[in-house]
């Protein structure tokens, strides 16, 4: 029988360092807590039959939340073999309060101390001989990133069994032992990073400073994956081109009929380089944004910005899948499971993909090259709207009826920051590369080789090259109304506004295999912004759909889900178009337009007034149905 | 005296937790219990939430659950 090691620890102490370091493979890692919602199994690298499962940091048995529900059942279901505690050699008194608790499930248990390459370093002297008698189990020090001392920690665990019971312990009687004993086991002072930290804090959450740091810090962002990326993407390109250009002669050379070489190399080159080259722009903002999770800055955001989104019905645990989202809204997604609050929930699930996620970057940066210089400040606009159409969306949101519910409370721990090793980015770096060229060679493929044929095949037949008699145009010219007001009512967009949803990377592809003067589609700078900014907001790929429905839970959940996106999305297209029609001088369309946001505006505001009753007595529902005063009676 | 008016650096004991028992039970998984020393941090640029220090760690909380929590003398 194999044997099993289950990993339980506080959230934030290494979990999935370890997982990660014992079975070498890649789990996603951060400075913060929650980044692991669901358990993991895999295999110990140097002897297969052993199992290691990663669970969700905890940071008490108590059945409150959703993941200590998820460990405990798991530990007294599958009853594994031993149990692996993992607990922060620089934060003990904390950590040790689940090691008590665990104690009680009568599994065999063996104490892993992280960072203690830490403790060394602060020479803090840790006495694990007494930390061993104190919670009567064997104590490992270990460094999960260094690798330190991990086939020690394995041996133990494989002959660890259940020791004597210490002592037996209420809950509330747990801190105070501990509390009494920790200034034998060690000799507690701040790390030096803990100062740095405290240091920076001052600044990077400063009252005046903050803010525009958080600014400045999103700026930079944008502008190393737009320029510096897109640097390099220009040879990616050249290297597609002269491929494009070597393919087709020497298809010309072997007499392949007209149509297969159009199907390669327009089609499946042209469509899947143009993607490829966006690779470079697409890492640098997915590498940029794990840096700012694997330094802990993020934590910093969710406590900047929390009052501000709090306004909105936001906050708390939903910046965290937000946050997460501007890498990739699957995983982002997947982190709402930890929010216990389900309005806070179905909120998050219903905006994170707004979020300007990495292959979206892919659509800026093209576009930025083409009509804005290559302007970095494009894809920066672009993320602030979408925080902004965040803000208003839950507004909108919490005023709606099935998302009326008390508001969580908000618990967040600032951990240490830390310098991001290395290793995690190069990890973070190879599996994008390969998540994307995997992308590339499948959805992308397909839709390459989709739109090709849709673009060469009419009633008659292949139309050698004669556009206006293929599907595809009669399809585009079928819907491009529906885009007139937002500006891009010709086919082209349109057909590439579609294939979107398939995937953000779609978008260009669609343009590059279509048309190959894309200035032709857009009569202003103002029509292009409103269709990125509707490619920005249109659910972004069939990936995360399928992630909102397992979250959401309902079909119908997921429908008004994408209805709302594609909503929004038309919305803020057309009032940027329309911004661009009143700039343009031309009066009677810019009154047309004024007239329609201002209904628009007044509408919203009277159906916003309608919900809102602070007041009670002025309500007719009376004091017991109203919910609003409930809800604020409640905490 | 409430956690929510202490001047920043300030370190006190806390005395009571005055808030429903789930929310009660989870700040006491995180170490923040009756007894425990407590240190106010500093707040957030927009004045919530609050970033406290206890048992060792920093973590932030919400004004609302600040001002429900009585702290006294060392």
């Amino acid at each position: 029988m194999n044997d099993v090691i289950a990993l339980v620890g506080n959230p934030n102490s290494g979990k999935t360092t370890l997982f990660n370091a014992l079975t070498g493979t890649y789990q996603k890692t951060g400075n913060w807590t929650g980044v692991t919602t669901e358990k993991k199994v895999g295999e110990y690298k140097k002897d297969r039959n052993i199992k290691i499962i990663d669970l969700p940091g905890i940071y008490a048995l108590s059945k409150y939340s959703a993941d200590e529900n998820a460990v405990l059942e798991y530990l007294e279901n599958s009853a594994p073999k031993v149990i692996v505690n993992i607990i922060d050699g620089t934060n003990l008194e904390r950590n040790l309060y689940l090691s008590f608790q665990l104690k009680r499930l009568n599994i065999p248990m063996v104490v892993a101390v992280n960072m203690y390459d830490e403790l060394e370093r602060n020479n803090i002297k840790l006495n694990v001989n007494k930390l061993s008698s104190f919670i009567n189990a064997p104590v490992v020090p270990i460094s999960a990133l260094k690798g330190t001392n991990l086939d020690n920690l394995i041996t133990e665990s494989t002959k660890a069994i259940q020791g004597e019971f210490g002592a037996n312990l209420d809950d509330n009687q747990i801190y105070k032992h501990i509390e009494e004993n920790i200034s034998k086991i060690i000799d507690k002072k701040p790390t030096k990073a803990e100062i740095f930290t405290q240091k920076a804090d001052k600044i990077l959450t400063h009252r005046i400073w903050g803010i525009p740091i958080f600014i400045a810090i999103i700026t930079l962002i944008y502008f190393l994956s737009i320029n510096v990326g897109g640097y390099f993407g220009t040879y990616i390109t050249r290297f597609f081109d002269t491929f494009q250009t070597q393919t087709s002669n020497s298809m010309e050379k072997i007499a392949v009929t007209e149509w297969l070489k159009g199907l390669v190399c327009e089609g499946v080159i042209a469509g899947v380089g143009t993607v490829l080259s966006f690779l470079p722009q697409v890492l640098i903002l997915f590498l940029c944004m794990s840096i700012i999770e694997q330094s802990g800055y993020a934590s910093r955001i969710a406590f900047n910005l929390d009052r501000f989104f709090r306004i909105f019905g936001l906050g708390g645990k939903s910046l965290i899948p937000m946050i997460l989202s501007c890498g990739c809204t699957v995983t982002g997604l997947s982190a709402t499971r930890t929010i216990e609050s389900p309005r806070e929930k179905k909120m998050t699930v219903f905006l994170c993909p707004f979020m300007p996620c990495s292959a979206k970057m892919a659509v800026f940066g093209w576009f930025s090259s083409i009509f804005f210089g290559g302007r970095a400040i494009v894809a920066t606009f672009m993320y602030f709207l979408s925080i902004l159409v965040v803000a208003i969306s839950g507004l909108i949101l919490k005023n709606l009826k099935s998302f009326k519910e008390e508001e969580g409370e908000f618990l967040l721990e600032m951990p240490t920051l830390r310098v991001p090793p290395v290793k995690d980015a190069c990890a973070v770096m190879w599996e994008k590369t390969k998540d994307f060229t995997a992308k590339a060679g499948s959805v992308i493929f397909i839709v390459s080789v989709a739109l090709w044929i849709l673009l060469n095949l009419g009633i008659s037949g292949y139309t050698y090259g004669v556009v206006e008699d293929s599907f595809l145009y009669y399809i585009g010219n079928a819907i491009k109304y529906l885009f007139y007001p937002l500006g891009f009512g010709n086919w082209q967009a349109s057909i590439a506004v579609v294939t979107g949803v398939l995937a953000k990377e779609a978008v260009v592809e669609t343009l590059s295999i279509i048309s190959i003067e894309a200035q032709t589609l857009f009569y202003s700078e103002f029509s292009v912004l409103a269709f990125m900014s509707f490619v920005l907001l249109s659910p972004p790929c069939i990936a995360s759909i399928s992630m909102a429905k397992r979250e959401l839970k309902s079909n119908k959940r997921v429908a008004t889900m994408l209805l709302f996106q594609f909503a929004s999305a038309y919305v803020v297209a057309f009032i940027i178009n329309g911004i661009g029609y009143l700039a343009s001088n031309d009066l009677l369309l810019s009154l047309i337009v004024v007239i329609i946001i201002m209904s628009l505006l007044i509408l919203s505001i009277v159906f916003l007034r309608q919900r809102k009753c602070f007041n009670c007595t002025s309500c007719s529902k009376g004091e017991s149905k109203c919910q609003r005063n409930t809800k604020r009676n409640t905490i | 005296m409430l956690l929510s008016k202490l001047q920043f650096g300030e370190q006190k004991r806390v005395q009571k937790i005055n808030l429903p028992p789930k929310i009660k039970l989870r700040l006491n998984n995180m170490g923040l219990t009756e007894g425990v020393k407590i240190t106010l941090i500093r707040t957030a640029p927009l004045g919530d939430p609050l970033e406290i220090k206890v048992r060792d760690f920093y973590m932030a909380i919400r004004k609302n659950l600040a001002d429900k929590i009585e702290v006294g003398e060392l």
